[in-house]
């Protein structure tokens, strides 16, 4: 009798010590979105699809499983979700202090030193070269980059990947301080930068994104999936006549997309992917690529600041707003710059590289895919 | 020379995840640096082309003459 019962229990049975670790996970991950408002909106579908996907028997992946089939539809083949996440993304960035101050595009290059320096490091860690690249480009600061270059490029760990890109981006106000003190001094701390920015016109703000893409696809060709709908969406914002589809853009598309995003990237956190010793290497690996943006971004300034006269001599801390994490970065830099001199207003220098390092994230990412057949032999 | 450091190297960081190889090493140091002189290159280009965009005579600028 009890054993027409046994249906019942079947999911009990099969529970095992990585599936409560990743709900563990997921509840974490759950805490950090809600209680320290760490990247919810990314956080919060991850953590309850880390549980979800990891639930004994779940119904969600598999053959039929909503969840697989997201992933297969949304990210596997096309990288549908991150790309079409860039036209939101595109559309509510204002290049405006970026076009007035184009020297920041030079940080914007340098912060992405991190990405490249994590490569070698992981290569030396033992990962592969695919697994390598993947884990650097964490250090772009940018998830959907990270998680289009990771699938591209078939990575094992592309779950702790999209983690580890969205919780440091979270830690960005803890990270950049320490990392900017360690290489600066106070005296270059309090280095005074007059913001005098050159007017922008609005055939400036439209050709820009047109023109970007152009060099992007003749100079990284792979780029140009990232940094062509990146730059469609700021063309619909700039050309003034479609504002209905910027505000769409901005909004409805940009939330419905993150909310399946974060979701389906849970497939990747099913305990028999995740829960091994490289997942744990590869948060590692985020966080050195994300102090090693900083201090490349700082550390260019400074050799910048070399051959610059004393009167236009660049606050090195404004390097290290060169990486994606926009505004994070950029009011990080203008916090610390009032702490040493009440009067030293840097945020529009530091907003002008933070908006670089959009393009420098999103380049790349591009130039990484475009190199990856020559490395790995494809 | 060069082959003993990268061997040095890769036997001193020998990892639980697998071994290290000279081609990987040498790869990745050489995507080190195509890949920050690409980055540089795109931006310096970039650049470029706001400072000529800039230049270009608008309707703006005539307006605010």
């Amino acid at each position: 009798m009890l054993s027409e019962f046994q249906f019942l229990i079947e999911g009990l049975q099969v529970i095992t010590w990585q599936m409560v670790l990743m709900w563990a996970i997921g509840g974490l991950l759950i805490w950090l979105a809600i209680k320290k408002n760490f990247e919810p909106t990314l956080l919060l579908p991850m953590g309850f699809g880390a549980i979800l996907v990891n639930l004994p028997l779940s119904g969600v992946i598999g053959e039929n499983g909503i969840v697989t089939w997201l992933f297969e539809k949304g990210i596997d083949v096309y990288e549908v979700f991150p790309i079409v996440l860039f036209i939101g993304i595109g559309a509510m960035i204002d290049f405006g202090p970026l076009l007035s101050n184009p020297r920041m595009l030079l940080f914007g290059g340098a912060a992405q030193f991190g990405i490249f320096l994590t490569v070698v490091l992981a290569v030396l860690l033992g990962f592969d070269m695919k697994d390598a690249m993947s884990a650097g480009v964490i250090g772009a600061a940018d998830g959907p980059t990270s998680i289009m270059v990771s699938q591209e490029l078939q990575s094992n760990y592309m779950g702790a990947i999209a983690v580890a890109a969205y919780s440091y981006m979270a830690l960005v106000p803890v990270i950049q301080p320490v990392c900017i003190r360690l290489v600066t001094t106070k005296k270059e701390r309090m280095i005074r930068m007059p913001y005098n920015p050159a007017k922008v016109s609005k055939t400036t703000r439209i050709l820009f994104p047109i023109i970007v893409t152009f060099i992007a696809d003749l100079i990284a060709p792979d780029s140009v999936a990232l940094v062509g709908f990146l730059m469609f969406g700021n063309l619909i914002r700039e050309s003034g006549c479609l504002e209905s589809l910027s505000q769409t853009a901005q909004g409805p598309l940009a939330n419905l997309i993150t909310i399946f995003l974060g979701i389906t990237i849970a497939y990747q956190m099913r305990a028999e992917v995740f829960v091994t010793g490289g997942t744990l290497l590869v948060m590692a690996l985020g966080l050195f690529a994300f102090i090693f943006d900083t201090i490349g971004g700082v550390l260019f300034a400074k050799l910048l600041n070399l051959f610059l006269p004393k009167d236009k001599k660049i606050n090195p801390m404004v390097g290290g707003a060169g990486i994606s994490a926009f505004p994070m970065s950029a009011r990080v830099i203008q916090k610390m710059a009032l702490k040493e001199d009440n009067q030293n207003h840097l945020l529009m220098h530091a907003v002008g590289a933070n908006v670089a390092g959009q393009i420098g994230s999103v380049v790349a990412g591009g130039i990484i895919l475009s190199l990856a057949p020559q490395f790995l032999g494809l | 020379m060069m082959q003993n450091i990268f061997f040095t190297l890769s036997v001193l960081f020998q990892s639980a995840l697998g071994e290290v190889t000279d081609t990987d090493l040498i790869n990745s140091l050489k995507l080190m640096l195509f890949g920050m002189v690409g980055i540089l290159i795109v931006m310096i280009f970039i650049w470029i082309v706001i400072a000529v965009l800039n230049r270009l005579p608008s309707k703006d600028n005539k307006q605010g003459k």
